[in-house]
């Protein structure tokens, strides 16, 4: 199947921090990878602030090029949520040089095309605020309207005229490519794909020309797609649901709170100028790291990243410092639905983001309680009680720029009680407050993190997503050697301490998908 | 004002737009002055051997990371289980892996591997059954120890055969969630009626299975012909000694013969079916259209020209017809797409989208007209050697991971293809002509030769399709 965004990336695991973090035993053979890796590795940053990330992996003659900006749902306002999803659609859309047979005709198209298509908006919006006020629509705005949406469908039909659909995808295809994708979450949006690893040229050309001269053309047929995309991931299906509405209840002032999709209720009126200001605020070389794994030449590559994205020109981001903070400790959150399906329950707790000790503890944790058939929630829920037929943790949800939470999620058995789920977590939870957990469970911990590591890291792909995240989130991907101290010392009473501290109604989420007869 | 200047620039742009000269570059001329430097690369060798006469070995030795990746097929499923319930492949599986070993019973021999960082998973489905392990290298020996118990004394314990038997109820509870699973459920309901593989399972069969079955169908899996794929950091000398001695110590003959499905039998059957269009009902805001059809086996001659067409229609992402028909030109989805499945005796072709339910009746004409004769009639040269060219270059990504290049030769051997099969690949696609493309599409690719199922509300269906039977999920279509 073809998707060409991921509304969310809650699963984005610290690889490399879990990866240090077992380092201690067994520190011969892992001290071994680890020079390996940082031998392979090289950064460089370009005059105009780009960071680009290499990593030489020739075990084919492939190579994985992920190009990921700072920039996600949590960068916009109420007003324009889904902004940053649209955009990153939008830049498939071609460029002055790609997308169109005739850029100096259909530029007079593309401007009449925005003007027109704003101006509609804007009067729906007016359409609809009356509607909503049972206010009787002025015969005035009803037919500046009308005559707007011919507008735009003959503009549109004149622009066609010199559009070549597709022609990135096109010509990627016809170099081999696999996986040619991007994603955008609350943090992050990502561009990814994968060739043969003499066409590194062909990417550097076509990507630098992306962010140079991008032309967001098929606008408005691009929305309704989006709107397509948001009735299958969320409005047809009971979790999409329920993961819409559960981080609504979880964060009063976070700007976690809101859909990286956007809105059902905004998404139609989502502003073809405010979505131009967005990539030129945000997709800025400072603001933004390349990440280029695999059999790959370090001099050559280099060169072609200079050639081709060094005129980009230089630009601060101007992003503003988030005022609002999200507070602890609140008190107690609940909610529940009805839909047709299986009951799924949530229950999450807030804690701090990285690159706190606290949250590489909840990396622990969270394989003591749900990681494997030995985990305790997998053995007390789903093999004991029967009341789960599956239980998992997320730790990093539903983002790491800002405070976030430690998420159980249940899949409830059709004659199951959630409330007895609920106490039976609790109580889990309860005896890691109270230390009724061994040395072992956390040495066990560590050796499933260790092995899952080296599970992951023979995949170009995860690489290049990994170095490219932490650089851009923690500023340095070396950093992620210094958290080695940090997490290599946890020890139970951390477990107990972080346990304590987070693991309180008062702190807590809970919400709940009542699954209905189908 | 600005009503006036807005209408003055329409029509001043409109007018010089249709004079322009519009075609000034083509596809992919900004690229063109790449020179493209060589791609040097060779077919990695797999190291195939017969360790026994029913055991076959697929490795690759690497030591880079001191990690092992072990699969064992066990070439006994479903298929030559006709006497049993459909739901017993699902409850042995399960209740192999959480009924431990007599020495380790229950959950205490996986969570033993799982202490060490080992993973275990089984699966069983049609043909064969599967055991999967990775563990680090350093515990090769002490996870061999807890291989043998679970495969030459596996406990099955009535309480975990119990569990295994909700878990697959849960399973059946919860299938109609999704409106994709819903809607390849159908079809596959439908492909495979008369076959095994198309009895849907149900709560009641699931209750009638007994440890017995259980012991008998472990007994054929013991008896079956295997083939492991091993790769990573493993002891060469030792490793495949001892899988041998685990495998080999039970053996007896398979006493239940296969089910097999050939091309011709399930064509025949398919076509016999007066049923053509299965409407489902389901309380949601966006349908699922869904045309499938029956295509011929993997080794097959029309195999390359099918994969070629494919790549046109539907299978070739951005640019098939089908995303640049029914997303990119009219929005009217976010997924479009085909995919065939190509097996030993025969293989399947699903063509689907997903669209809100006020645009079912205009996403299913262009899904009509995109899957007609004058579509294959008009495919260009060009088109043709452009899905050549990308199938080409991909070619290379069928080796970025060992464990995968071995996994991969094994599938091809279980399909019977070619000894050479990856070395003749890529000339096979390049010989393909236009009149391949017509013909095949003629023959498994026009709607006439393919059957739907539609998923929707019901008020959407009785609109858009009045007058037909509407299906509710867990209704049985039968003719």
């Amino acid at each position: 199947m073809v998707t060409r965004c991921k509304k969310e990336n809650p699963l984005v695991k610290n690889l490399f921090i879990l990866f240090f973090c077992v380092y201690s035993i067994h520190a011969e053979s892992f001290a071994d990878i680890a020079q390996k890796l940082k031998g392979k590795i090289k950064k460089i940053e370009l005059e105009n602030g780009l960071r680009v990330i290499l990593m030489q992996n020739p075990t084919s003659p492939t190579v994985a090029l992920y190009t990921k900006f700072l920039v996600g749902g949590v960068d916009e306002t109420p007003e324009i949520a889904g902004t940053a999803h649209l955009l990153e659609h939008m830049l498939f859309k071609g460029t002055t040089n790609i997308g169109t047979t005739n850029w100096e005709e259909e530029k007079k198209f593309y401007a009449l095309l925005k003007a027109t298509g704003s101006e509609l908006d804007q009067l729906r919006l007016e359409e609809r605020y009356s509607k909503e006020q049972n206010k009787e629509i002025p015969e005035k705005l009803s037919k500046r309207i009308q005559q707007l949406s011919r507008r735009l469908q003959a503009v549109q039909e004149q622009q066609k005229k010199y559009i070549i659909k597709s022609e990135d995808t096109y010509i990627y295809e016809q170099h081999g490519q696999v996986g040619f994708n991007a994603y955008t979450t609350h943090d992050v949006t990502n561009y990814q794909i994968k060739l043969p690893a003499n066409r590194i040229e062909i990417w550097a050309k076509l990507e630098s020309d992306r962010l140079l001269n991008p032309v967001l053309r098929e606008y408005y047929t691009e929305r309704d797609v989006i709107m397509e995309e948001r009735r299958m991931r969320v409005e047809n299906r009971g979790f999409g649901l329920l993961l819409e509405k559960f981080i609504s209840v979880a964060f009063d002032e976070s700007p976690y709170s809101r859909p990286v999709i956007g809105y059902a209720s905004n998404i139609p009126y989502l502003d073809i100028y405010e979505t131009e200001n967005f990539f030129r605020t945000y997709y800025t070389p400072d603001n933004m790291v390349i990440g280029i794994v695999g059999d790959i030449d370090f001099e050559k590559t280099e060169e072609l990243v200079k050639k081709y994205f060094l005129p980009i020109k230089a630009q601060k981001t101007k992003r503003k410092k988030h005022r609002v903070l999200e507070q602890f400790h609140k008190g107690e959150k609940r909610f529940q639905f009805e839909y047709p399906g299986g009951s799924i329950l949530m229950l999450g707790f807030h804690k701090p983001t990285l690159p706190t000790k606290e949250d590489v503890t909840f990396n622990i944790i969270d394989s003591i309680l749900t990681q494997g058939i030995g985990s305790r929630l997998y053995q007390a829920a789903v093999l004991k009680e029967q009341l789960c037929s599956q239980v998992s943790a997320w730790t990093t949800y539903p983002g790491e720029r800002f405070s976030n939470l430690f998420t159980i999620i249940a899949y409830l058995n059709s004659d199951a009680k959630p409330e007895k789920l609920e106490e039976l977590i609790w109580k889990e939870l309860d005896r890691l407050k109270n230390g009724d957990f061994t040395e072992e469970e956390i040495e066990r911990a560590k050796n499933k993190i260790t092995a899952d590591f080296l599970r992951q890291i023979d995949s170009n792909s995860v690489l290049a997503d990994n170095l490219t995240y932490y650089e851009l989130l923690l500023g340095n991907w070396e950093e992620i050697f210094l958290s080695y101290d940090r997490l290599n010392s946890i020890t139970k009473q951390d477990v107990i301490q972080v346990s304590q501290k987070y693991f309180q109604k008062s702190n807590s989420v809970l919400g709940l998908l009542i699954g209905q007869k189908q | 004002m600005k009503f006036r200047i807005l209408t003055f620039v329409f029509l001043f742009v409109m007018q010089h737009g249709l004079w322009s000269e519009q075609l000034k570059r083509q596809i992919g001329d900004f690229v063109k002055d790449i020179q493209i430097p060589e791609l040097k690369f060779e077919i990695p060798k797999i190291t195939k051997v017969q360790l026994t006469p029913s055991i076959l070995l697929y490795s690759d030795y690497e030591d880079t990371f001191p990690i092992v990746y072990l699969d064992i097929h066990f070439y006994a499923g479903d298929s030559s289980l006709t006497n049993f319930p459909i739901e017993l492949t699902s409850v042995l599986a399960d209740s192999w892996k959480l009924g431990g070993s007599e020495k380790n019973p229950e959950s205490e021999l996986v969570k033993k591997i799982e202490d060490l960082g080992g993973t275990l998973s089984i699966s069983s489905q049609n043909k064969k059954t599967v055991l999967s392990l990775s563990f680090l290298s350093k515990d090769e020996e002490k996870i061999l120890e807890y291989l043998a118990e679970l495969i030459q004394t596996p406990a099955f314990p009535e309480t975990i055969i119990d569990k295994s038997k909700k878990k697959v109820m849960e399973g059946i509870l919860r299938r109609n969630e999704r409106t994709e699973s819903l809607g390849f459920r159908k079809a596959r309901e439908i492909v495979y009626e008369g076959f095994r593989r198309g009895i849907v399972p149900q709560l009641e069969t699931t209750k009638t299975i007994t440890r017995n079955m259980i012991l008998e169908f472990y007994k054929e899996i013991l008896a079956s012909p295997k083939a492991i794929v091993l790769s990573g950091k493993y002891n060469k000398e030792n490793l495949p000694k001892k899988l041998v001695e685990i495998l080999s110590a039970k053996s007896e003959q398979q006493k239940y013969p296969k089910e097999e499905i050939p091309f011709s039998t399930l064509r025949e059957k398919f076509y016999k079916k007066s049923l053509s269009q299965i409407f489902i009902q389901k309380p949601v805001n966006q349908s699922m259209i869904l045309y499938f059809g029956v295509t011929p086996q993997h080794n097959h001659p029309d195999f390359f020209a099918i994969q070629l067409l494919n790549y046109i229609i539907g299978g070739g992402g951005f640019n098939s017809y089908f995303m640049q028909q029914i997303r990119q030109e009219k929005g009217l989805a976010y997924s479009a797409a085909s995919y065939p499945i190509f097996e030993a005796k025969h293989g399947v072709i699903y063509f689907y989208t997903l669209t809100k339910n006020e645009t079912l009746k205009e996403a299913d004409e262009l899904i009509q007209k995109i899957l007609s004769l004058d579509t294959f009639q008009n495919i260009q040269e060009k088109e043709l050697e452009d899905a050549k060219n990308s199938i080409i270059n991909q070619f290379v990504f069928l080796f970025t991971n060992k464990h995968s290049v071995l996994s991969a030769q094994l599938g091809f051997d279980e399909d019977a293809m070619p000894e050479n099969y990856l070395q003749i690949y890529r000339d096979k696609i390049r010989e393909v002509t236009l009149s391949d493309i017509l013909r095949v599409g003629k023959e498994y690719f026009d709607q006439s030769k393919l059957k739907r199922v539609y998923v929707s509300s019901k008020e959407n269906l009785e609109k858009v399709f009045p007058n037909q039977k509407y299906y509710n999920p867990e209704d049985l279509i039968r003719e």
